[in-house]
């Protein structure tokens, strides 16, 4: 999920430059590519939850016997970002669109992009403190 | 809309170049997990390489090195005022480590 979402900002920031060089169909492209990387990540994560929730987590339940607290910590503030992912591949989509046909311009795929590549930076702070600090080897 | 193009646009090598080193701190902090390392040590390098990393992504992919100087210190202040405003916060996350609820 971390890899899928790194590489979407890399996607991100080849749209940006190709937008920025007047190459309008290799900056939808990467667009394009950006939102297939950003369903991919909510889809894997929402997987993810139906695994938990399959597996007896619930906001204030902990199947594993540890603090209730986790289930809606874990919830609340992966479910908070997965709704950012969800709304920027919206955005992205309705940028890329409007992007091809002339209505937005290059300033637009980037203010977009630095959206993208917040939901991508606070990841940086989820993953490692609601993810690797849980893990038990 | 207001052109926000930065001054002195990098190639795509170097975003690729600074992708993998986002993997790389990536698999710095999976390897660090499985160490078993104390807590407060785990964490505390976690919070590092996130700074670090998050850091990277700001001044590369959000172009705040190609920026005016005077954007980036002005975010100075205002990274201050947000660590003050956590530190408000901290008591009440400490009371409420107390008040766990016991295990089942």
């Amino acid at each position: 999920m971390t890899v899928v979402l790194l590489t979407s900002s890399l996607t991100m920031v080849a749209a940006v430059v190709a937008a920025q060089a007047g190459r309008q169909s290799a900056s939808a492209r990467w667009l394009g590519v950006t939102i297939l990387l950003g369903v991919v990540f909510a889809a894997l994560h929402l997987n993810e939850w139906l695994r938990m929730i399959g597996e007896g987590w619930r906001l204030f339940r902990n199947p594993m016997g540890g603090s209730v607290l986790f289930g809606a910590t874990f919830f609340g503030v992966t479910g908070l970002h997965l709704l950012h992912v969800i709304c920027g591949v919206i955005v992205i989509a309705v940028i890329a669109i409007g992007f091809r046909r002339g209505r937005f311009d290059a300033g637009h795929v980037e203010t977009t992009g630095l959206y993208w590549h917040f939901v991508d930076l606070v990841w940086m702070f989820v993953f490692p403190l609601v993810y690797l600090m849980n893990v038990r080897p | 809309m207001t052109n926000i193009t930065p001054r002195h646009p990098p190639g795509m090598r170097l975003y690729v170049v600074v992708w993998i080193g986002l993997l790389l701190i990536v698999g710095i902090e999976v390897s660090l997990t499985y160490l078993q390392l104390p807590g407060p040590r785990l964490l505390a390098s976690l919070l590092v390489l996130a700074f670090i990393e998050a850091g990277i992504v700001v001044m590369y992919f959000m172009h705040l090195k190609y920026e005016r100087p005077s954007l980036f210190w002005s975010l100075i202040p205002t990274l201050i005022f947000v660590l003050v405003l956590m530190d408000h916060f901290w008591p009440d996350a400490l009371r409420l480590m107390h008040q766990r609820l016991p295990l089942p």
